[in-house]
């Protein structure tokens, strides 16, 4: 009763005609932003960040939860009539969406891809509605030792995803936490590595280093395919009825339902996300159908299963970020960043000391799902026009909004000159194959973590003990132990399997 | 028009990223070290922290080095495709001159610059006139969006 009581107050927050203008615009924005190849909703909530600065906190975010969802929505669009991805978590969509579209089911596929986005979001939100107040009560038994071993474990967990790349996901994370220490020590007052630059005293703004890496940077990447870029498939414009048959529901409404929670759990975790939980949605179907050779060849669940739970885990990634304070992907570190910008500190008390803030933001997402789910049925036709904008034109544009939104954080053109280093930074680290999420979270949480440890020193007389004296911490270390370790672990087991066959 | 990648530099992934790491980890421990002592409590607070991201950083650049050695050649080669490396220099070349200009000049003459600049460079100089009009209306929308909805004042 008391969670609905804050819900219907949310909703009332939510619904003023500020908050519907901004949660409609952020969607529409989102959807189109994710459904262009090469960005997707950590580029797009990077780039339309700066409009955020003039806004209440409950608008802020709700217009950046719309981004996100209308990108995770959008996503999905290019993959199925183009068969290029919007975005990582929309490359399962590719699999059978396009082959859909081949086969002239373009309308049945870009429905079903909205109907199961929009059913993973709304069943992932309730989750969320139920899971958030006593993740956060919990957390208020958190103090420096905690939250220190918890921003390890987040970290650890998101530069060891890749086994393969998990040396470069560490070498990442160094870098973003040596880029936080730029600046003022704020418990000392000394100076670090300003070399006489007073625009640096106050540190390095993380949305320079995030719209940089991810705005620039990619743009730069995609240089590389501007030549090569041939005539390519031309965009279907005419599309009939988008909806789907009951034939067509008959066969997806279970695995969607199967796979939402397997994209909720997936989403909460930090590191892991909605390419993973697409991915796995997708394996999971193919492996429990009893057509698994339709996979591939156009299944309409095929497509449905990683969109829910793609939309799920998106819901889910936000659970870490609201309830502990501690994002587990880029794009919510961004949509951390931005909160601590607005004056709120992320986290349990977010749930105590704006808890109007907080249910209105979840209120939105019951709300966003409606839009999005408006946005892309019967709008889908219009927006996918947005697709055959020439990308020669639309870097360009990108670069620029990158400036003037950098330009508006503190109006120094210091700022944009660090914005042009870390667009070079995104792209060799792109060109390197060295993961950009990590080096993202360790620049949002480092200063915190670095000031966590060191509370935690002080508490201690500078015993390192102080993080093995609670059960929370022990159990944050080993989870942080274990997500490095099982990657190996896995691979160990998957190889003796094949030796013992 | 299309024009040809021909590939102008081809280097070995885990190997590079290893040297640089190892490089720029000394480098910044080196840095940490002569930083200022915090003059209230513990004099070497303010170094801990980083002196140990540096290090991290030797060390993992360290395993990155080794395992670049060890890869088979032709494993994980990298290459920079002419073009791709003209268009970013050049595109960088643009911006270093917008930031120069940005205050100097105001926003929007600049912007309107710097936009058809950008997308001459990128979009070719025979469709100027596309390349005007999207430079043109860029500007004024964006000023338009900053200056008259959010009140955010623009040089």
């Amino acid at each position: 009763m008391e969670i609905l009581g804050y819900l219907s107050h949310g909703f009332a927050l939510a619904v003023t005609p500020l908050n519907m203008v901004w949660l409609v615009l952020g969607a529409i924005m989102g959807t189109v932003l994710g459904m262009l190849p090469g960005l997707g909703p950590t580029t797009g909530i990077a780039l339309l960040l700066p409009l955020t600065f003039t806004m209440t906190p409950d608008t802020a975010l709700i217009t950046m939860c719309a981004v996100y969802y209308g990108a995770m929505f959008g996503g999905s669009r290019s993959s199925i009539l183009l068969n290029v991805p919007g975005d990582g978590a929309a490359v399962a969509a590719c699999f059978d969406g396009y082959p859909l579209s081949q086969k002239g089911k373009a309308e049945s596929a870009l429905a079903m891809s909205a109907i199961a986005s929009f059913i993973g979001g709304l069943i992932a939100t309730i989750a969320f509605v139920l899971v958030a107040v006593p993740v956060a009560r919990f957390a208020l038994k958190f103090g420096p030792p905690e939250y220190f071993t918890l921003m390890i474990f987040a970290l650890a967990a998101t530069a060891s995803i890749s086994k393969e790349a998990m040396l470069k996901g560490f070498f990442s994370l160094i870098l973003g936490l040596m880029i936080s220490t730029i600046g003022m020590d704020y418990q000392s007052g000394v100076l670090r590595f300003t070399f006489g630059i007073q625009e640096l005293q106050t540190g390095i703004d993380f949305i320079i280093v995030i719209i940089g890496v991810y705005g620039l940077g990619e743009v730069f990447i995609n240089f590389e395919k501007l030549a090569v870029t041939g005539p390519g498939d031309v965009l279907k414009k005419k599309f009939g009825r988008i909806w789907i048959t009951m034939a067509q529901w008959k066969r997806c409404w279970l695995p969607i339902l199967r796979q939402t929670p397997v994209g909720f759990l997936i989403g909460v975790l930090p590191g892991a996300g909605g390419t993973i939980a697409a991915l796995m949605a997708y394996n999971n179907e193919k492996q429990i159908s009893k057509h698994p050779e339709e996979f591939g060849e156009g299944a309409i669940e095929g497509l449905a299963a990683p969109e829910a739970a793609n939309n799920a885990a998106s819901v889910g990634a936000l659970i870490p970020m609201m309830t502990l304070g501690v994002p587990g992907s880029g794009t919510t570190a961004i949509m951390l960043g931005a909160l601590m910008i607005l004056g709120l500190q992320p986290g349990p008390l977010l749930f105590q000391q704006h808890a109007d803030v907080a249910w209105a933001v979840i209120a939105s997402m019951f709300l966003g799902n409606v839009v999005c789910a408006i946005i892309n049925i019967p709008l889908a036709g219009l927006l996918v026009r947005v697709l055959a904008v020439p990308p020669r034109i639309l870097y360009p544009l990108i670069v620029g909004l990158a400036f003037v939104g950098v330009y508006t954080i503190n109006f120094s053109t210091v700022d944009l000159t660090l914005l042009m280093i870390f667009g070079v930074v995104g792209y060799f680290m792109k060109k390197f194959k060295i993961p950009t999420a990590p080096l993202i979270l360790a620049v949002v949480i480092g200063q915190s973590m670095e000031q966590s440890f060191r509370m935690s020193l002080m508490l201690s007389d500078g015993s390192l003990g102080i993080f093995f004296r609670s059960g929370i911490c022990n159990v944050l270390i080993v989870l942080a132990v274990i997500s490095i370790i099982w990657p190996f672990f896995s691979d160990w087991r998957k190889k003796k399997k094949v030796g013992t066959m | 028009m299309s024009r040809q990648f021909n590939g102008v530099m081809q280097v070995r992934s885990d190997y590079i990223v290893g040297i640089f790491g190892i490089i720029f980890g000394g480098i910044y421990s080196a840095q940490s070290l002569v930083l200022p002592k915090a003059s209230i409590g513990n004099p070497w607070a303010p170094i801990y922290f980083p002196v140990s991201l540096g290090i991290l950083m030797v060390g993992f650049g360290a395993m990155l080095l080794l395992k670049g050695l060890k890869q088979k050649k032709g494993r994980s080669i990298l290459i920079f495709p002419r073009e791709a490396l003209i268009l970013i220099a050049g595109t960088l070349v643009i911006c270093s001159v917008y930031i120069f200009l940005f205050e100097r000049i105001g926003f929007i003459p600049s912007t309107m610059i710097f936009m058809a600049s950008v997308l001459t460079f990128i979009n070719e100089f025979k469709k100027w006139k596309i390349n005007l009009a999207v430079a043109v209306s860029f500007t004024l929308l964006i000023w338009y969006v900053f200056e008259k909805l959010f009140y955010i004042n623009l040089p």
